[in-house]
Order: structure tokens, then C-alpha cells, then sequence
């Protein structure tokens, strides 16, 4: 299906593919000798005008990212259009040779990300890509490139689009021919990264895990809702792994303390882990979001003080979470404990788990997150004896570490020797502890 | 032998603060505003604030996000519910139905709104004890006595600093006298200024 009365400016070096009304073929342009692709439609086929419209899409952009466009042009039967050939390998050529490791991954994620956000925002309205997958996403380098406009198209025509796809990467609104918006996108791309994730190093890397999660949920309102924030967020990881590297980081972490079920004592863990860090010297604050922990802390616990949004009480510190009608406070720089209660949401970007469990018969739960079995996850066994520990121990495969009794607001010396047990294995929070007699001195 | 037993009191989950103002210009609106933002804000409590006037001055602020509270039309600013009405019969119906911390703007205590007054958990009445205010304070108690005789629990907050001033009025109310801080922005309260709003609410 080879538009007729080109081949005076064209040859035909191959054809990448061909349908009864369709071809995409990739031609020397005779005139330069440079390669080019040709895509072409026949007049009569329903979507006959998506050529004129991917031109008028690729028209308006201008990036490096993005293939140029050459010509547009009609003969007696078809549509025509000639753009840049993208040299290079695409990124699913490109993993099935290599595995690739996470300061790569988060490079590649950030650089579609930006991509799909150019496409976004550049024009009037956004026009939204629809068709992200491995095959689309072309490395010369380290630069990243993005082919196939084809079923790209304005957010004001999406209402009235054809529902166009491909299954196992295109978001369910999309397959369903629902209602859509920038988050479609941020949904393909989601799909990019957890590709990525798997011929990766950072396969079991939650931090990675969770931000795909979060652009993959099905439920569009769920998901993270622009490309900007998805790219945001993973530069904020990409300066973490920057930090790392250099090891400036280790005293500005976020451990999320996790409860199986309500009551089994997260709070009380949470607390006494950031006591644990503030009397070995590492700033650490305890933060709860969801819950008014801290100002009930606040309105009954004796000596406690209150300074730009911390509240000081002996070895602990806490975040206050004012609303909006108190004076902004900037959040201070620190490790951070964060009560997550029973919620396995846990925010993107922390670095430690601990997962507080009961093996008393009205609080064991019957199914465990996903994430249990991964590095930096720990697991404590609260109200419970050594031999349920192990039990736990032998059905989770992990270890299990057992918490003791305890009785008012301080940490006790027990509590304290499991968390050293906990942390011993985590080289970057024992670092802290030889800055302890400087920082008390700081404070 | 019969052993003590404390009893554990229930913490309600609605707490009516009337606020009530000498004479026009006390500061009231501002007080309630702190009272209300505070306890949304910083105790992240639900919290109503009810404008009890016959001509809002709050709605050119607060009337950006209209929502209904209990048939009413009400106004959501900061994480705030307001309600704006001039009819006490309102403010009676939500006191009783809604469970939510009710802060109470009242223009002035009268026969219309002294049921108001007498069912608030925390009744305060706010002015200035400077020389040249205070008749306004004597005045008010000699007005209202009908109304506020037998509450024991009626708070008179002051921006005074005279001791004897404040000794004064104390002895002639029996009532608690509290000093009010200069609270700058009811809208972006300060941490300097919880504890006297914590202590006013409590």
C-alpha cells in the first residue's frame, strides 16, 4: 500500500508495516539521502483523517524530544505523511539486552515524564498521547524520544474519540472509552515505569513500587493526577539516590511505622522509635496526618512546649498539624517517624518499614501486604510471646521481633534493645549516632 | 468497705462557646474568630461558627464556598463551617441537633438571646477595663444581672493590665477575670497566642 507518484522523491527502503489500508514505511529521501518515515492511509478508511490530525498535532510542537515533521500531502487515493526517522534503540529492544539500574530508570521515567508533559501543556489545550509503551519510547543515549502521534489527541476531543488503545498499556477509561484527562497519560506512563522496574535492579524498591502504584490505580481519582507530579516526584527521588551516594542523607530519612490491624500498638512503637533516635543524637520527629495525636499529646502531657510547630516534650518531638488558620511553619529538617495507623498506604518516599503485627487470636490478620517480604522491612510482634513470634517468623520468612511490656510515656530499656537490634542492620541510622554528643550540644 | 470508683466522664462531642461583648466595638467577632480558627486549626476539631447579627460583617470574608448546615445556608472558609442569621430559633436548632463545637458571635444578650447564653458551656464576656471603658463593664452587669444571676461559670475577659481594676470587677461580678492577649490575625494565629485560647475554651 504504497502511496502512488512518490518515487521520484522517495525510495523505499523497507516497510515496517502494512495493512489492506495502511502502510508505515521508512524511505530515503533521494534528494539529501536521508532517511524518513512514511506513514500513509487510504482515503476511504474511517480513520482516514488521523494522518492529517497527527500532523496538525506534530505541527504544533516544537522539541527535540518529539520526531519533526517534513511533509503532509495527499494523492489520488491516499493520505500521506513524511516525519523524522528516529534512530536508536526503543526501550523495549533496549531492556531485553540490559538491566538496568534505578539512577537509569528514574533518568528514563523523568525524561518521558517531561515528554508527555511538553505535549500537555505547550499547546492550547492539552493533547494527550494515549498510546505509551516500551515499543514508543526510543533511547539515543542518554536522550530520550517519544515516536507515534497517531492516536494522540486533544483533550477537548477525547469526548467524542474513538476508544483507542493498546490493552495491556492503555488506562481502563481509555479502554472503556471513558472520560479523559491528563491522568490517562500519567497512567501509561506508570505502566513504562513498573516495565522498567522489572529488568531492573531496583525490582523490590517500594519507593519505586509505590509511585507506580499510585499512577497505575484504576480508579483515575486515585491516581496521581498530572505529569507534573508524577515527575516531581520522581526527582525527589532522584536526589535521594544523589544524596546517598554522597551520604549526606542518612539523617533525613522516613520510616513509616504500619499496624496489621487497629489497636495493635503502632502508636505507641512510633513514638518510642523517635525517643530511640532523639536520645542517640539524631533529630527525629514523630507525625502523625491523619489522626490528632500529637495535639492530644499537647493538651495532656505535662512540660511539653510548643516552638514553630514541634512539640518538645523531654526525649520526643512531634509535628504539630496545624490547619490553615495558623501561621505557616516550615517543617524541620530531620528523620521522621510517621504513624501511618493501619494504613498500608504508605507515603511514596519512605525508606524503612517497620510493621507492627499481634499474635493475639483478635487481632491477627489473615493477609499481609505485598510488600512484607522486601528489603527494609522489619516486622514487630507486639503483645505476643517468643514462641507466636516464631511462628510468625516461619510463615512470613523474615524475622520477627518481639516487643516488650511496657508501662508510661518513655521509652524503656527493652524497647530500646529491640530497636537496636532493627537498626543495626541499616548502615546509614547508625552513622548518626557517632554525630550524638555534637548534636545534644547544637540543641 | 466500699471502694471509690472514679467515674470516667464522657468527653461530649459538642461544646457551645458564647461570646458576648460590654458594648459594640468589644472585640468580639475578633475573639470568636480566634476561638473558632484555634479550634479547627490547632485542636483539628470540627467547629461552627455562628454570627448572631442582624447585619453580617463576616460574609464579604468568609462567603466564598456556600454549603447548608442543617437547612441553613452556611459558608465553609479555612476549614470553618459559619453560619450567618439573625434568628436565635437557629441557633437553638443547632446547638441541640449538630454534633460539632459551636462558637457563638452574639451582638448583644437580651430577652431573645438568653436561652443562647444560658446553654453555652463556656460563656465569656468581652471589654475594656481601661478607666475609660469600665462604666461600660458595670453597666453591662447591672443591664443583664436578670440574665447572668446564678451562673457560676461566666468568664469576663479584660485588656486590661490594672490589678485593682480587675480585683475590683471581680469582687463586685464574682466572677473569673482573664486577660486577652493581643491576638494579630484571627486568620493566622500564632503559637505565642494557643495558650490563652486553650485556657479560654477549656
Amino acid at each position: 500500500m504504497i502511496p502512488k507518484g512518490i518515487e521520484d522523491r522517495y525510495e523505499v527502503i523497507r516497510v515496517l508495516q502494512e495493512s489492506a489500508a495502511t502502510a508505515v514505511i521508512l524511505v530515503n529521501y533521494k534528494k539529501i539521502g536521508a532517511l524518513r518515515i512514511l506513514k500513509a492511509i487510504h482515503k476511504a478508511h474511517p480513520n482516514a483523517n488521523s494522518i492529517l490530525s497527527e500532523a496538525h498535532l506534530l505541527q504544533g510542537f516544537k522539541s527535540s524530544q518529539l520526531p519533526t515533521l517534513y511533509e503532509v500531502d495527499d494523492t489520488e487515493d491516499m493520505y500521506y505523511l513524511v516525519e523524522e526517522f528516529v534512530e536508536g534503540i526503543s526501550l523495549r529492544e533496549y531492556l531485553q539486552q540490559t538491566k538496568i539500574k534505578k539512577e537509569k530508570l528514574i533518568h528514563i521515567s523523568i525524561e518521558i515524564c517531561k515528554i508527555i508533559e511538553h505535549l500537555h501543556t505547550a499547546g492550547s489545550e492539552p493533547v494527550l498521547y494515549r498510546d505509551m509503551k516500551p515499543e514508543h519510547v526510543y533511547l539515543q543515549g542518554n536522550i530520550i524520544r517519544l515516536i507515534d502521534l497517531g492516536i494522540s489527541i486533544r483533550k477537548s476531543d477525547a469526548r467524542n474519540s474513538i476508544p483507542y488503545g493498546t490493552k495491556e498499556w492503555a488506562a481502563p477509561e481509555q479502554i472503556e472509552g471513558g472520560c479523559l484527562d491528563e491522568s490517562t497519560d500519567v497512567y501509561g506512563v506508570g505502566k513504562v515505569i513498573e516495565f522498567m522496574q522489572m529488568s531492573s535492579y531496583g525490582k523490590d524498591d517500594f519507593k519505586i513500587k509505590n509511585i507506580v502504584d499510585w499512577a497505575t490505580n484504576p480508579d483515575k481519582n486515585k491516581r496521581i493526577k498530572n505529569i507534573k507530579e508524577l515527575r516531581e516526584r520522581l526527582e525527589n527521588l532522584q536526589n535521594e539516590y544523589v544524596f546517598d551516594r554522597k551520604g549526606k542523607q542518612h539523617l533525613e530519612k522516613k520510616i513509616a511505622v504500619v499496624g496489621a490491624v487497629p489497636a495493635v500498638g503502632t502508636t505507641r512503637v512510633a513514638m518510642s522509635l523517635s525517643q530511640f533516635f532523639n536520645k542517640r543524637g539524631i533529630d527525629c520527629y514523630y507525625r502523625d496526618k491523619e489522626k490528632d495525636t500529637v495535639v492530644r499529646l499537647w493538651r495532656n502531657l505535662k512540660n511539653t512546649e510548643l516552638r514553630q510547630g514541634v512539640l518538645y516534650h523531654e526525649d520526643f518531638m512531634a509535628i504539630m498539624e496545624y490547619g490553615d488558620a495558623v501561621e505557616p511553619q516550615i517543617p524541620p529538617k530531620g528523620m521522621y517517624v510517621l504513624d501511618c495507623g493501619s494504613n498500608e498506604n504508605i507515603p511514596f518516599d519512605t525508606d524503612l518499614i517497620i510493621y507492627v503485627t499481634s499474635t493475639m487470636p483478635w487481632q491477627q490478620t489473615e493477609e499481609y501486604p505485598e510488600w512484607i517480604e522486601q528489603n527494609g522491612v522489619y516486622v514487630i510482634n507486639n503483645f505476643s510471646d517468643r514462641i507466636s513470634s516464631a511462628r510468625l517468623a516461619r510463615v512470613l520468612r523474615k524475622k520477627v521481633y518481639m516487643y516488650p511490656q511496657i508501662r508510661g510515656f518513655g521509652i524503656s530499656k527493652e524497647e530500646e534493645k529491640v530497636f537496636s537490634a532493627i537498626f543495626k542492620n541499616e548502615k546509614d541510622f547508625i552513622i548518626g549516632q557517632k554525630n550524638k554528643i555534637k548534636n545534644k550540644k547544637e540543641r | 468497705m466500699v471502694k471509690k470508683i472514679k467515674l470516667k466522664i464522657k468527653k461530649k462531642d459538642n461544646k457551645t462557646i458564647c461570646v458576648v461583648g460590654v458594648s459594640s466595638k468589644s472585640g468580639v467577632t475578633h475573639l470568636s474568630l480566634s476561638i473558632a480558627n484555634f479550634i479547627h486549626s490547632v485542636l483539628r476539631i470540627k467547629v461552627i461558627y455562628v454570627e448572631l447579627k442582624k447585619e453580617s460583617s463576616l460574609l464579604p470574608v468568609v462567603g466564598i464556598k456556600q454549603t447548608k448546615t442543617l437547612d441553613m445556608v452556611s459558608y465553609s472558609y479555612k476549614g470553618v463551617t459559619f453560619v450567618l442569621t439573625d434568628n436565635p430559633k437557629d441557633v437553638i436548632n443547632l446547638m441541640k441537633m449538630k454534633k460539632a463545637w459551636i462558637v457563638i458571635d452574639m451582638e448583644s444578650l437580651n430577652q431573645e438571646t438568653k436561652t443562647i447564653f444560658t446553654n453555652a458551656d463556656n460563656k465569656i464576656i468581652l471589654g475594656f477595663l481601661d478607666p475609660w471603658n469600665q462604666r461600660e463593664y458595670y453597666k453591662f452587669l447591672e443591664t443583664n444581672t436578670m440574665f447572668i444571676n446564678g451562673i457560676s461559670k461566666i468568664r469576663f475577659s479584660t485588656r486590661s493590665k490594672n490589678k485593682k481594676e480587675k480585683n475590683n470587677l471581680r469582687k463586685f461580678s464574682g466572677m473569673d477575670i482573664v486577660d486577652i492577649p493581643h491576638i494579630e490575625n484571627p486568620f493566622s494565629l500564632k503559637e505565642k497566642e494557643f495558650d490563652i485560647l486553650k485556657q479560654i475554651i477549656e
